[in-house]
């Protein structure tokens, strides 16, 4: 009877079929020949699962490292994070406003991340000391740009690569360039014109460098090697003077040369026709004709080279004017 | 007059409720075309658990989560696209079966030079010891099949309780 | 900045001229790290493939929470005794060796690619450029299988003893074995006695491998594979025969290794150092008794000296072994001594096995004290490195520590001898396992008994429990020197040590343990006090829940705790002020195991029950007082009488006379106007009086009559 009093809590509804049950497993101890219960939805069976043994787990390492330990020991190479040694309370996660975010133990976002655990800077330090002896000098002399421009002209750039893969091969490591300044090749006017119309696009103006790539070749040292005698034979082959490189005609030429051309012929015809001397000269004296005779006109000159050697830009255009007002008289420029 | 125009519309409703096509109006219905992978139903009674995975859907990978396979392939110039996807596929498949019912978080690849470091959190189901020649096994088996170094980084967790998320 | 450029360019030319001069004879003079003329890079360090990533692994010292690299680090995978740290490593190594058979059995799978159709192709593909050896399958031998010589070479090589010889069998029935290869399959099976080697790849199996003592009789199979090659040999090489006769005596054949040794000479044909070394290692088992066996050994070298053949460190070392097998005392210690004298005049130095013989020779259990281990430390210490180049290399060690720790007891050349094991490399020299756990026994026994208590502190704490868990014998050394030292935290730490380990079901140890917290619980601060209670208590559910768990599986009778021990549980757990406190339930259940008769045995020291049970009546617990009292007095203990009169007098407050009066008062009055408590403490009174219980009123009167008698 006491069990009903206890069960019998006020607000509570009571589950008359489990009293009733009671009733009856009560009444069975002591007469088996009452009705046994029908248990159709097996409802108690299933309670008895079994019961799993939780597993005793030691403590956490992390609780028992000291704070002045020496890190570089407990995590001396790349590694996933694990909670129980890693003496740090991380949270990482994103939660709505109001939420903590999960904790360190069982989220796999920060095993996820790479962590840089093991490259602590006082890590970092010790490694490179370490390492220290395999070192050579920097040369002392080389301590500019200047000088190693100087005593090393010839640049070599090739590439090596390391892929997370278990091959070690990749196709971009045979490409060899070689790079050298115009400057430091012994070249005079010819050879460096030649050289340049040989070398092609491989030349760059502003920063005076000639650059020549190789990877037709499967192996970098057989590219390294083909560079090398592409700038032999490029350099040889500018100083070689060829027969046909006599037919080289006003148009090929690289650079404008006043004398030859068509403005000068303008200017002397003009002074002429000014001057009241109508002539007809040939090629040859209209090349040969001296020009000091007119007056700016050595001015006049340099402003057309330069417009068409430098190309065009507001000091050469300026100065071309201002020339060719001085020459015809007229009155300067008032800005 | 009248009478045609309005049995013209009675005809033409007619046709328009008989032919399914028209009515279902589908040349103006918003195309099919959604993201349903990786995205869980709300269940009526809200107790379907939900690791911070699977929780987030997958726009919010690089924002609210990472990603699981960490190599160079996606680089500029990386090499062996196609076969570090499958050789992580490989993987994933491998640990959800010699780990059966045992991995509770998606499995994570990291690959360093030559070196694979495969994570992932596992339930403290069985024993150590059986733990330990599981270990061994797939460390050695599948060094053995992709031909480089595999170290297995495992966090053991009691039951799959510790990394739900929510409940949904 | 003009003249600078100047200059330079002086110098630059010169150290044109100077860079061709220096590159040849850079060459030959010492280069250092630095550029010669400040333009050429200096010569490049020379080094190997792996020298970087050594010098890295050098900045990484010992972390003493972590557990061996080979386990994984995760809290339910660290072991934490020595069963399981075998049965981890061994399991892991099982795993592998599984992957490792799947690896050979389908080894179609692992190294061939199937095209997709039409072709359905199968081209061999490796998944790595450069390929890796290492992952690929390894050759399975059976009878059918087509092998070449290449295959037997192979096996050799690999040291795979079965392989080969199913191999040479198919050979040697289908064509003919050319001779090298007949020799060298001969070495082999001379070195392994024809019994398969645990493979090199199985270090865990290696290391774990059972410290069976080989019994030095003889194993050498007669009549096998290798007598008959060795017999179809003809004619027989040289070579041959120092094989077969190294291989006789290594396994203990000595009387045919020798007949066969005097053979070769008689033949003249001329044999090696090594045979030589070998036979003096067996010369022991011709002859009996002392004087005829030193006899034989200087036979022996005499007889090398003749033949010409100069000694190495391995011939001093096989003479030590013979020396030190033939027992101890005065004689065959100073032969010892000449033979090492005279190898150092040849300038050849005693290898580290040749000093593991000296001490077993000298160092014996029941022999006087000789220091033989100071001069041999210094000797080691002055050495560069110790390189293992002997078998028995590995026993050095340990027996060293042994003599430190039983022999000569000292704590100094003990420390030295841990010191030259942790220099360097050497650390590889401690051999297996079980060598390792004998060197930190005795380590820890040493330091327990002969080296100061912080010492003794921090050594045990960098030990245990990652690289060495205590044995049961020096579990108690460790009690025992903590109790002397009074380190009550320390030693309620043990028990959950003693847990972890699997010791606790060692019923000794555990009242060793409680007689210690006993010892040294007054001196103790209040939190350690407390934790020495919780420990006492915790020993106490422990018995009971192992009760439980194997109830239904009990092989091994369960050693249950003795009255002393339960005894002592009571005292401690008693000392609390509090009445709410857990401790006194757990005295009640210790007291009703003692009741109950489940402890074994007679408490030693009653009146620690007696001051209980006052204590408890003063706390307010009757119950358990009156449990003790009653306790007390169906053990028949004398004691038990004023126990009785006094814990009556203090739970109902009253001085000790009007209690002995209210005793002598009948049952029913009592009945009346005592506490229940009280009653029984008054039933136990009369029956430690009488020794029987009162409840007649006859007995009241013989309790006066005794009472005047009193």
């Amino acid at each position: 009877m006491s069990l009903f009093m206890k069960r019998n809590k006020p607000g509570v509804v009571f589950n008359t079929q489990i009293l009733w049950r009671l009733n009856s497993t009560v009444a069975e101890n002591k007469d088996e020949e009452e009705f046994r219960v029908l248990d159709i939805l097996k409802k108690k069976d299933s309670r008895q699962k079994r019961i799993v043994r939780r597993a005793e787990v030691a403590p956490d390492r992390a609780e028992k490292m000291p704070t002045d330990q020496n890190w570089g020991n407990v995590w001396p190479g790349p590694r996933s994070f694990h909670p129980s040694s890693v003496p740090l309370p991380i949270r990482q996660g994103y939660v709505p406003k109001g939420q903590v975010p999960p904790g360190k133990k069982a989220n796999a976002e920060l095993m996820k991340i790479p962590n840089f655990l093991h490259l602590t800077p006082p890590v970092i330090k010790r490694q490179c000391e370490a390492i220290r002896k395999f070192c050579t000098e920097w040369p002392k002399l080389l301590n500019s740009e200047e000088a190693i421009d100087k005593h090393y002209p010839v640049e070599i750039i090739t590439s090596d690569y390391c892929h997370a893969s278990p091959t070690i091969r990749n196709p971009m490591a045979r490409v060899v360039t070689l790079r050298i300044k115009l400057a430091n090749l012994d070249l005079d006017k010819h050879a460096k014109d030649k050289f340049l119309r040989l070398v092609g696009d491989r030349y760059d103006e502003k920063t005076d460098l000639v650059t020549l790539t190789a990877d037709r070749c499967p192996l970098r040292k057989q590219n390294l090697d083909y560079v090398n005698y592409l700038l032999t034979a490029a350099y040889h082959e500018a100083w070689t003077v060829e027969e046909w490189e006599k037919e080289k005609m006003e148009d090929d030429m690289e650079y404008y040369v006043w004398d030859n051309n068509q403005s000068k012929r303008n200017l002397i015809d003009w002074y002429h026709r000014v001057s009241g001397t109508e002539q007809v000269l040939s090629d040859e004296e209209y090349r040969n004709y001296d020009i000091s005779s007119i007056p700016h006109a050595k001015e006049y000159k340099e402003a057309v080279s330069n417009l068409f050697n430098e190309g065009e830009s507001e000091e050469t255009i300026e100065k071309y004017g201002g020339t060719v007002r001085k020459l015809l008289g007229l009155p300067e420029r008032t800005v | 007059m009248n009478s045609s125009i309005f049995k013209l519309i009675q005809n033409v409703s007619a046709v328009s409720k008989s032919s399914a096509i028209l009515s279902s109006q589908f040349h103006t219905s918003p195309a099919l075309c959604r993201v349903v992978s990786g995205k869980y139903r709300i269940t009526k009674k809200r107790d379907k658990p939900l690791t911070y995975e699977m929780a987030n859907p997958p726009h919010y990978i690089a924002h609210r989560k990472t990603w699981n396979s960490w190599n160079t392939s996606s680089l500029k110039d990386g090499l062996r696209r196609p076969e570090t996807a499958l050789e992580d596929e490989f993987i994933r498949r491998f640990m959800n079966g010699t780990w059966h019912g045992l991995v509770c978080s998606e499995i994570i690849i990291k690959r360093q030079f030559n070196h694979i470091r495969v994570a992932a959190i596992i339930r403290r189901a069985v024993s150590p010891t059986k733990m330990y020649f599981l270990l061994g096994y797939s460390e050695e088996l599948m060094a053995n099949w992709l031909h480089c170094p595999v170290t297995l980084e495992l966090q053991t967790v009691d039951s799959f309780k510790d990394v739900v998320f929510k409940y949904i | 900045m003009y003249s600078n450029i100047v200059i330079q360019r002086q110098w630059a030319r010169l150290a044109g001229l100077f860079r061709t001069l220096s590159s040849l004879e850079g060459q030959k003079l010492p280069v250092g790290r630095k550029s010669i003329d400040g333009i050429s890079p200096p010569v490049r360090i020379s080094r190997s493939s792996t020298d970087i990533l050594q010098a890295l692994a050098a900045t990484v010292g010992v972390d003493p929470t972590a557990p061996h690299f080979k386990y994984h680090d995760d809290p339910f995978l660290i072991p934490q005794s020595n069963y399981r740290k075998r049965a981890y490593a061994l399991s892991a190594e099982a795993g592998r060796k599984a992957a490792s058979w799947i690896r050979d059995e389908q080894s179609q799978l692992f190294t061939t690619r199937e095209w997709d159709p039409p072709m359905k192709m199968k081209t061999p593909y490796h998944n790595a450029d450069p390929p890796i050896d290492a992952f690929n399958p390894r050759p399975i031998y059976n009878d059918e299988s087509k092998v070449t010589e290449e295959d037997l070479l192979y096996t050799i090589q690999n040291a795979l003893l079965e392989d080969a010889i199913r191999v040479y069998q198919l050979l040697s029935a289908s064509e003919g074995v050319n001779d090298d290869l007949k020799l060298a399959l001969l070495q082999l099976l001379c070195f392994y006695n024809e019994k398969e080697p645990i493979a090199a790849e199985w270090l865990e199996e290696r290391w774990f491998a059972a410290a069976t003592r080989e019994r030095q009789a003889t194993t050498w199979r007669l009549g096998g594979l290798a007598d008959k090659i060795f017999s179809a040999m003809d004619p027989k090489t040289p070579e041959a025969y120092c094989t077969v006769i190294q291989g006789m005596a290594k396994y203990y054949q000595a009387e045919r290794a020798h007949a066969l040794a005097q053979e070769a000479m008689e033949k003249g044909i001329p044999l090696s150092t090594s045979v030589y070394n070998a036979l003096l290692s067996c010369v022991g088992f011709l002859k009996e008794g002392t004087t005829l066996r030193i006899e034989a050994l200087k036979a022996l070298l005499s007889q090398m000296n003749e033949q010409g053949i100069s000694p190495n460190s391995d011939t001093l070392t096989s003479c030590l072994k013979s020396i030190s097998a033939w027992g101890g005392g005065k004689a065959l210690q100073t032969f010892a001594l000449q033979i090492v004298a005279e190898f150092k005049q040849l300038n050849i130095q005693p290898g580290l096995s040749a000093y593991y013989y000296l001490l077993c020779l000298f160092c014996k259990e029941r022999g006087p004290r000789i220091d033989v281990l100071t001069t041999i430390l210094n000797d080691l210490e002055g050495r560069d490195s110790l390189e293992p180049t002997d078998a028995m290399d590995t026993h050095f060690f340990i027996t060293a520590m042994g003599v430190c720790s039983e022999h000569l007891q000292n704590i100094d050349l003990a420390d030295r001898v841990h010191a030259l094991l942790m220099k360097d490399d050497n650390y590889r020299l401690v051999g297996d396992a079980y060598k390792e756990s004998i060197y930190y026994r005795h380590l820890v026994s040493v330091a327990c008994r002969h080296a100061p208590f912080e010492k003794t502190a921090q050594l045990l704490d960098t030990l245990i429990p990652n690289i060495y868990v205590p044995e049961p014998s020096v579990m108690e050394e460790i009690i025992k020197t903590l109790e002397l030292a009074g380190a009550g935290d320390r030693l309620a730490e043990v028990w959950s040590q003693l847990v972890v380990f699997g010791l606790a079901k060692r019923v000794k140890l555990v009242e060793r343990l409680l007689d210690a917290l006993c010892n040294c619980y007054t001196y103790q601060d209040e939190e350690i006090k407390e934790k020495i209670r919780s420990a006492a208590a915790d020993m106490l559910k422990f018995g009971q829940m192992v009760q439980e768990q194997n109830e239904p599986e009990s092989r091994t009778p369960i050693q249950k705790l003795s009255a002393s021990a339960l005894t002592n549980i009571i005292e401690l757990c008693a000392d609390v002020k509090d009445k709410a406190d857990e401790s006194w339930e757990v005295v009640g259940e210790a007291l009703a195991r003692l009741r109950s008769e489940q402890a074994s045995g007679l408490p030693s020291r009653p009146e620690v029950i007696s001051s209980v049970a006052k204590k408890a009546a003063t706390y307010g617990k009757p119950g358990l007082a009156a449990t003790a009292v009653t306790y007390l007095a169906e053990c028949g203990f004398e004691e038990a009488t004023t126990a009785c009169v006094e814990t009556l007098g203090v739970m109902l407050n009253r001085p000790t006379d009007e209690v002995q009066t209210l005793l002598r008062e009948p049952r029913s009055s009592l009945e009346s106007s005592l506490h229940p408590s009280a009653l029984v403490i008054a039933e136990a009174f009369h029956l430690a009086k009488t020794g029987a219980p009162i409840d007649s009123s006859a007995s009241s009167e013989s309790d006066s009559e005794t009472s005047d008698d009193d």
